[in-house]
């Protein structure tokens, strides 16, 4: 039951985009698969601050948490951009036996181009009653033609997420990755046949 | 001669008041564009933007103002650092 739900937090640390977004802005993300579903709501205060809370809902248990981006180092270039994020919160996790309080803490590494986008990602979760456990998650992308700013934008992405102790430890997951103006998809299948699809809006 | 000296003048002037009507700004860091939606959104709410152009392929943020209104350089390059963003130059 522990590495259960300790997976479908784990799983909830998918990121669509930035943790973070510009001043003032509003953003919404949900990530669905056929385990779990998770919404989240944060609000930029500063480009480089990022708050909210986020809900996740497994099989057999909920997840509800604060949540707390933080950009630490931007690299601004003309046709690049990295960023080095931490982020975590605490949260409250439930279950039909039992609950607890767990916080989650990670770091995230990204690098993107108009062609070419990679991540790196890795969180870690600790709940005295459903223990401790770290994900590693990592994502190359391209794109198949250079969109300008007012065009549709197409994303091909293969994403491989590490769990030790899970079933499962690792899945490879190729994305269609889509978004135009301020709204964002994922649509994709692992090959284990875990399907994916992600919504992320900002205002 | 004093017409043909008002007409210069004037000339002058409203050359000088067009040429600031548009500012073309140069930014680091804009290669998504569902990232930079906020330059645009945030331009806009300013009462003295006509409109905001933003150019992917050079890194180009173009604002036009409405007439005899104006943001100056601090302030665009508040907005462009507020979205996330560096400005390299500020033409006008």
């Amino acid at each position: 039951m522990k590495w259960i739900a300790l997976s479908i937090f784990l799983f909830s640390f998918n990121v669509l985009a930035h943790p973070v977004a510009y001043e003032g802005a509003f953003s919404f993300m949900s990530i669905n698969s056929r385990d779990m579903s998770e919404n989240t709501l944060v609000y930029s205060p500063k480009y480089w601050l990022g708050t909210g809370v986020k809900h996740v809902e497994g099989k057999d248990s909920k997840w509800t948490n604060a949540h707390l981006g933080f950009l630490a180092k931007r690299w601004n270039e003309f046709h690049s951009q990295g960023n080095f994020y931490l982020f975590g919160g605490p949260g409250v996790v439930w279950n039909r036996q039992q609950s607890d309080y767990f916080t989650r803490y990670g770091m995230q590494l990204d690098w993107e181009t108009r062609r070419i986008y990679t991540m790196f990602k890795t969180s870690i979760a600790d709940s005295k009653k459903f223990g401790t456990e770290q994900d590693y998650e990592g994502r190359i992308g391209f794109a198949p033609y250079l969109a300008g700013f007012d065009d549709f934008n197409s994303w091909m992405i293969l994403q491989v997420t590490h769990v030790p102790g899970r079933e499962q430890e690792v899945q490879v997951t190729p994305l269609l990755r889509m978004f135009y103006q301020n709204v964002l998809w994922e649509v994709g299948s692992s090959f284990q046949g875990n399907w994916l699809l992600n919504l992320m809006v900002r205002y | 001669m004093k017409s043909l000296l008002a007409l210069v003048v004037l000339t002058f002037i409203s050359f000088t008041t067009l040429a600031a009507d548009v500012a073309q700004v140069k930014v680091k860091g804009m290669v998504c564009s569902f990232c930079s939606n906020g330059v645009k959104k945030k331009f806009s709410e300013f009462k003295e933007v006509k409109a905001v152009d933003v150019n992917m392929d050079e890194n180009l943020v173009k604002i036009t103002f409405n007439e005899q209104q104006n943001l100056d350089d601090k302030k665009i390059t508040e907005v462009i650092t507020g979205a996330g963003f560096n400005v390299s130059e500020i033409k006008r």
